[in-house]
């Protein structure tokens, strides 16, 4: 019985360091913006039209993206900002539909994205407003000729090309460094040596012929 | 028995006998890291606030530590030490060593007494390990604030509370008094953590020992006399604070942050596992505490209830007046929950103790790493005095837009130079004006640049502790 449990203590030990490293369920975030920069608003983006900003991310995995978006007022409780993430060959690899009642003219607005891309490859991400309502949407870039952050390049609206970059949040997790993963790993050492001396305390089974 | 625990079991005869020389040399080691971060000239607020009061005489600081919200103990001794090492140039530095001198002692003190109660070689490194790594002593511990000398207080007044129940010997009761008395003198909420003590020792004697609750009585009365002198003050600061106070107010979300504030780090969920280890020492000490009744561990249970009750209070008052308890005011306490901690993983076998021992000291690696960040690398301070030594002349003044940190500015700039952007004579300025820009606050107009015929000059970005700026250089045109 006892060896079992040695056995148990020891697979949980050994899962759950692996799911430090490499699978990577704890991720330290790093967030990539625009900064302190300037702001016009460029698009529209609703009524049909859309805006389209390539990007090449700078981590593997993108936990979550903020946009800004600029208007007077939504009227339509039911509009929704549509927002979708292509690769090079134009296949989506995310899409999602937001509220667009949460979004506060221009501020950031976060939405977890959860993807995994290629690091160096260029992507792009499309932004457009469905509304019922004729209210004006427009998406928050930079000042003409500032394209930051680092992973921007060209910023599309209704396929003409603009010399801004769009405001965005890029929040990578990544794994955790060396010294992250021996705090992880010496801690889940710690709690299967404490399973081990509990386990090592534990009465023995009394023989049949006790009785 | 096998060659292996052989070995083992000789290392450990081997470690058992030089125990006492293994929890000096870690309290040293511990005092050198702390050392280590102290070379640098950055002051937050409260620090300057600290350099500043000491530059009174005693009186001053009396009269000025009564006017602000905290007892005088410390301001004295940090004044005494400006006194006794009478240097401009290294101040801040002869005032970091004050306050890391009372953590040396504590963990010098606190961890010879832990070996000595257990007779094992590495509760004491425990005791010590989990002070310096699992809190955060490595940012209070070199911070130009009383909260280090507050646990110093507090631990020997816990420790010596145990002492005088256990012996009952006059001495101990003596120190029991002093150091209550000066827990009293340093902080607030040392004083809470002093009268905790106080109701424990009480409570036990009520129970055990009846015959000596005299001696308890008498001790508390004349502690209450020593304190005397400050308790009106004290009412005075509790009438100023309970009308208007800058800590918010208390919510689930804050009472949470208080655990993420002493134990996290940047290492994700580190409050998590260190609260998991406490808690399974705490159940450990529990065991040991039905099964042999020994009076150690009934000590381990309150040395955990003090800064639990501490807390508890602070909290419990904020609710019931206005909010007056913050994170950091528990600091003092933890010497006590380091005790509780040794003293519960004392009776687990001796090679988990070792591990435990290697937990520790990989998240004291971290919170080292990240003491060097915060005193070290994140700060503009080098760059910005630097640029002022180089340009800054007698007739020029600098200018700045965040009223709260002229306390910090005034640290590093002569107060004479130092104007308010809403007080600045432009009419009669003799100088060139250096202009730190604080976000988000008030802006020079173009138009009173334009009016006076000024200049001005974006220099980049440079700051204080926790104060990031741009420097302007602002001047005549020509």
């Amino acid at each position: 019985m006892k060896k079992i449990l040695y056995l148990l203590a020891g697979a949980v030990c050994v899962i759950c360091m692996l799911l430090i490293f490499p699978v990577g369920v704890i991720r330290a975030s790093v967030e990539s913006h625009n900064g302190a920069d300037g702001r016009i608003s460029v698009g529209p983006v609703s009524g049909g039209a859309y805006a389209e900003q390539y990007f090449i991310p700078q981590f593997r995995y993108i936990q979550e993206m903020a946009i800004a978006l600029t208007f007077d007022e939504i009227s339509d409780e039911d509009a929704v900002i549509l927002f979708a993430i292509r690769d090079s060959a134009g296949e989506e690899v995310f899409s999602t539909s937001l509220s667009a009642a949460e979004f506060t003219s221009g501020s950031y607005y976060y939405f977890p994205v959860g993807i995994f891309l290629k690091k160096g490859q260029q992507y792009s991400w499309t932004v457009t407003a469905e509304s019922s309502s004729a209210e004006q949407i427009s998406l928050l870039a930079t000042s003409p000729d500032v394209i930051t952050p680092v992973e921007n390049s060209l910023l599309y609206c209704n396929g003409e090309l603009t010399s801004s970059a769009a405001v965005v949040d890029y929040v990578y997790g990544i794994l955790p460094g060396k010294g992250h993963i021996l705090i992880y790993d010496s801690f889940f050492a710690t709690m299967f040596l404490l399973a081990v001396m509990g386990i090592r305390h534990l009465p023995e089974k009394k023989k049949a012929s006790a009785f | 028995m096998t060659k292996l625990s052989l070995l083992a079991s000789r290392i450990y005869q081997k470690l058992n006998r030089h125990a006492r020389a293994l929890v000096i040399t870690a309290s040293l080691l511990v005092t050198a890291l702390l050392i280590s971060l102290c070379f640098n000239n950055n002051v937050h607020t409260d620090e300057a606030f600290t350099m500043n009061l000491i530059q009174n005489n005693f009186q001053g600081i009396i009269e000025g530590t009564a006017g602000d919200v905290h007892p005088p103990l410390y301001y004295i001794i940090a004044k005494i030490a400006a006194l006794l090492f009478p240097t401009q140039t290294y101040r801040l530095l002869v005032q970091k060593i004050v306050v890391i001198i009372p953590v040396t002692l504590t963990l010098l003190g606190g961890g010879l007494w832990v070996q000595r109660k257990t007779q094992k070689p590495f509760p004491g490194l425990l005791f010590i390990a989990s002070l310096s790594f699992l809190v955060c002593t490595m940012e209070y511990g070199v911070q130009v604030r009383m909260y280090s000398w507050g646990l110093f207080f507090v631990t020997f007044c816990g420790l010596e509370a145990y002492e005088a129940y256990m012996t009952g010997k006059l001495r101990h009761w003596i120190f029991f008094a002093v150091w209550g008395v000066g827990t009293a003198y340093t902080h607030y909420f040392s004083f809470v953590s002093a009268v905790v003590i106080c109701g424990l020792l009480f409570v036990a004697l009520l129970i055990w020992k009846r015959k000596q609750l005299l001696r308890w009585l008498i001790t508390v009365v004349l502690m209450f006399i020593a304190y005397l002198p400050w308790f009106l003050v004290l009412l005075g600061q509790f009438q100023a604070v309970n009308t208007s106070y800058w800590i918010p107010e208390i919510t689930g979300e804050t009472i949470l942050s208080y655990f993420t504030w002493a134990f996290g780090t940047d290492v994700q969920y580190t409050t998590v596992m260190t609260m998991i280890l406490l808690v399974a020492g705490g159940v450990i000490g529990l065991i040991s505490l039905v099964r042999e009744r020994d009076s150690l561990d009934v000590f381990s249970v309150f040395c955990w209830l003090v800064p639990f009750l501490t807390c508890a209070g602070g909290v419990i008052v904020s609710w019931i007046f206005s909010p007056i308890y913050y994170s950091r005011y528990v600091y003092p306490a933890l010497g006590l929950l380091c005790v509780f901690f040794a003293l519960s993983w004392s009776h687990a076998e001796n090679w988990y103790q070792l591990v435990l021992l290697f937990f520790c000291c990989t998240i004291g690696v971290e919170r080292y790493r990240e003491a060097i960040d915060q005193e070290y690398l994140e700060l503009n301070t080098d760059l910005t005095m630097a640029y002022l030594e180089e340009h800054l002349q007698q007739e020029d003044i600098v200018v700045y837009n965040f009223s709260t940190y002229r306390l910090i500015y005034e640290y590093y700039v002569d107060s004479d130079q130092l104007v308010d952007l809403q007080d600045v004579d432009w009419e009669n300025l003799e100088g060139d004006i250096y202009f730190f820009y604080t976000y988000n606050c008030e802006q020079i107009s173009q138009s009173t640049l334009d009016a006076y015929g000024l200049v001005m000059e974006d220099e980049g970005e440079m700051g204080v502790e926790q104060n990031d700026f741009i420097m302007y250089h602002v001047y005549k045109a020509e």
